[in-house]
């Protein structure tokens, strides 16, 4: 039994054990890190088949993550590294929160990018704007309180819209009987060019200037205080730990998120328990499906306040797509999205550095699709895995243990 | 807009359409199955690069629309090993796919061509007037006009249309196809294959999200860029819901869809109405596509079996 007792162990060292589905499992840590294992030797053999040095691309992927210490650039990489995984573990968190209530919510593009455009709107709408630089200027040298207040007016309000956004899939589901994917996958591309293809190129574009130049940029106030000050590294980490935080409460510690595990546990066989237990499921759908939208936009509010500082025209779609691979790799839960985030906040930072070896920094792409390819093949990686285990275990130990793997 | 402007603007609407078609048609043959293959978008982009692939060093078109069959069926394939072999989640499936298709096709573009952005273009493909289907006697009628010039693609896309058709509603196997997708249960007591015939429908499907996307590098377009399809598997997945899952309704809601297309572009390019901006009709697809589902407009349902894996064992 020692395997499953070092599992046990490891599980209790992140506190995640005795949980859900993990008690009856200890095999549902060890997919994710099997699969992002095997994902990163698929991604060697793309190397190696195209005739170039994996382990020179590797070597300059993770010594140029952030993640290992040392080296003159580790303070900016590591810096980056944790703005980068603040929009993923957002991302990764609503996609997760979903999940739990059964729910496969593949939005979070689009709630990213509602929550980014809306945040931009009320940090240049010159009455808040305004109200706020006053407000600084009046305070002196208590001005931090403004700019507190000012940041958070935006990511409330983007979060409020980009939950907005979520419940309408959320509506279509319960009242229409829309499904979720589908209802989601058009919300998405509805919010992308309603945003890149008219709000940031129209109607909130400086009007002297060309299209090209992106939205009005927002106001100092209404920018994250950075907080690690040669980097850009800003309060977007701590902020986007205490939503993972609150995630968790709301899964297990609060009667809405029992309710919401309750659906998510039945959703494929009906959802006649809570049903009959009196939880009134659509509306707990409609619940879930806001915080879901709302968690995203708090990462598409980060891409404006803590980065860009405007709507700019340069950006690309996938920050929703990567969540999805974050909340599979942590396996939907709050603390297992943080380091999943983190992990591929990491190999975006990295991958910028391969370029060096004529390795394109969508390289990264590759590793997360495997990884997230691997996931939808875990009953296989688990048979194997179980195979494996038997077979180390009938040789050394008598067969009557069988019964406690399978 | 005389006669001439018409005609090549619906020949142009047709070169928008196929693409959409191909992939619309790609989800009505998984689906009626009862896998749904999210990941269309990403089999288009890798039919798009192995199609340009193979047409830019064989010089010929054909060997490139090979390429794109044989790159759709080995992805569809591994779709299918994947939710049919493993019962995988078949959203999951899907997503790996699109992710994967973005961070490869633009590794292999750099490691192939050496370059970022776009390949090399194209001297042979099936746009150029040597590959076109000339059908000079339509060329004096007004409006089939339109179609006296046409790439080949085009008139494929058409007759796999209504080869689909025939399959789906007038041959055995399509029954059992149909059958699959509404109660695997019932087939599997008429003595059918489920998993056979749903390995069937996923790979024969992916290649024809393989020639979709090889349709836009050597038809359409004369290259393949770095952001293709540009989420034109998504639409095709509109498009495929928009028809009710039958393949003429994907055929009339791609040539509505590809309409969108070319009066957007005779927007931006003619500068008729200044003020619509073009985000405004670029949502059209979507939009309409959930008013279909909601049922605000005619009622679209889905396979009854579509999308869940199948236990043989499971009561």
């Amino acid at each position: 039994m020692s395997e499953s007792n070092f599992t046990t162990k490891f599980l209790k060292a992140f506190g995640i054990d005795n949980k859900g589905r993990n008690r009856r499992d200890p095999l549902n840590i060890w997919v994710p890190l099997i699969s992002v294992g095997l994902a990163l030797i698929v991604g060697m053999i793309v190397i190696a088949a195209s005739g170039r040095n994996p382990f020179r691309a590797y070597a300059l992927l993770f010594g140029d993550s952030g993640l290992i210490p040392g080296g003159a650039a580790w303070r900016r990489e590591f810096a980056e590294l944790l703005i980068k995984s603040a929009m993923y573990i957002a991302t990764g968190l609503s996609v997760a929160l979903a999940f739990k209530g059964g729910l496969f919510n593949i939005g979070a593009e689009g709630q990213f990018w509602v929550g980014a455009i809306v945040a931009t709107f009320f940090g240049y709408w010159a009455p808040v704007a305004h109200t706020f630089g006053a407000m600084y200027v009046a305070l002196g040298s208590f001005g931090w309180i403004a700019q507190l207040l000012h940041g958070a007016i935006c990511i409330i309000m983007g979060m409020l819209a980009g939950g907005a956004w979520a419940a309408v899939a959320g509506y279509l589901y319960v009242k229409r009987g829309v499904n979720i994917v589908i209802g989601t996958i058009m919300l998405n591309w509805i919010a992308w060019f309603l945003i890149t293809s008219w709000l940031a190129i129209g109607p909130m574009t400086p009007p002297s200037q060309t299209f090209t130049s992106g939205t009005f940029y927002v106001a100092d106030t209404a920018k994250l205080l950075r907080i690690m000050m040669p980097t850009r590294l800003n309060t977007s980490i701590l902020l986007v730990l205490l939503a993972a935080y609150a995630t968790w409460f709301l899964l297990y510690k609060t009667t809405v998120g029992y309710e919401i595990r309750a659906i998510g546990y039945t959703a494929n066989i009906g959802m006649e328990a809570p049903r009959a237990q009196g939880i009134n499921i659509g509306r707990r759908i409609l619940q879930l499906m806001f915080f879901s939208g709302a968690l995203a936009a708090l990462g598409g509010s980060f891409f404006i306040l803590g980065l860009q500082y405007q709507f700019p025209n340069t950006a690309t779609m996938g920050y929703g797509w990567t969540g999805i691979g974050v909340a599979l790799i942590g396996q939907s839960e709050p603390l297992g999205v943080v380091l999943a985030g983190l992990f591929i906040g990491a190999l975006r930072t990295g991958a910028t550095s391969m370029q060096i070896a004529n390795i394109p920094k969508t390289f990264s792409n590759i590793i997360e699709g495997m990884a997230v390819g691997f996931i939808a093949l875990q009953v296989a990686v688990r048979y194997y895995l179980v195979k494996i285990l038997q077979r180390r275990r009938t040789r050394t130990d008598p067969p009557a243990d069988q019964e406690a793997i399978a | 807009m005389n006669i001439l402007q018409i005609n090549l603007t619906i020949a142009q609407m047709l070169d928008y359409t196929m693409p959409i078609l191909f992939a619309a048609l790609c989800g009505v043959l998984s689906e009626s199955a009862g896998v749904v293959n999210i990941g269309l978008d990403g089999i288009m982009r890798f039919g798009a690069f192995f199609g340009l692939l193979g047409a830019f060093f064989s010089h010929s078109p054909w060997i490139g629309l090979l390429f794109g069959i044989a790159i759709g069926c080995l992805v569809g394939a591994l779709h299918a090993f994947i939710t049919i072999r493993w019962n995988g989640d078949q959203t999951v499936s899907g997503t790996a796919i699109n992710v994967i298709a973005v961070g490869l096709m633009t590794y292999l573009l750099e490691y192939v061509f050496s370059t970022t952005g776009y390949s090399p273009q194209l001297q042979n493909y099936f746009g150029a007037q040597a590959y076109r289907v000339h059908l000079p006697f339509l060329a004096k009628i007004p409006l089939l006009g339109a179609f006296s010039n046409l790439s080949f693609m085009i008139w494929f896309g058409f007759i796999c249309t209504v080869l689909m058709h025939v399959l789906l509603y007038h041959t055995v196997l399509g029954l059992r196809i149909r059958t699959c997708g509404e109660n695997p249960k019932a087939a599997t007591t008429l003595g059918i294959n489920v998993f056979r015939i749903r390995w069937f429908a996923v790979v024969a499907g992916a290649a024809l999200a393989g020639i979709g996307g090889a349709t836009l590098s050597i038809s359409s377009f004369s290259g393949f860029s770095d952001s293709m399809p540009n989420g034109v598997g998504f639409i095709g997945l509109a498009a495929m819901i928009f028809g009710k899952w039958t393949p003429f309704g994907a055929l009339g809601a791609a040539l509505l869809f590809g309409t969108g297309q070319i009066v957007q572009s005779i927007i931006a390019v003619t500068g008729i109405a200044p003020k619509l901006a073009p985000g405004l009709t670029l949502i059209l697809p979507y939009v309409l596509t959930l008013a279909v589902l909601a049922g605000f407009v005619g009622k679209s349902v889905a396979p009854a079996a579509d999308g869940l894996p199948y236990y043989k064992e499971q009561r």
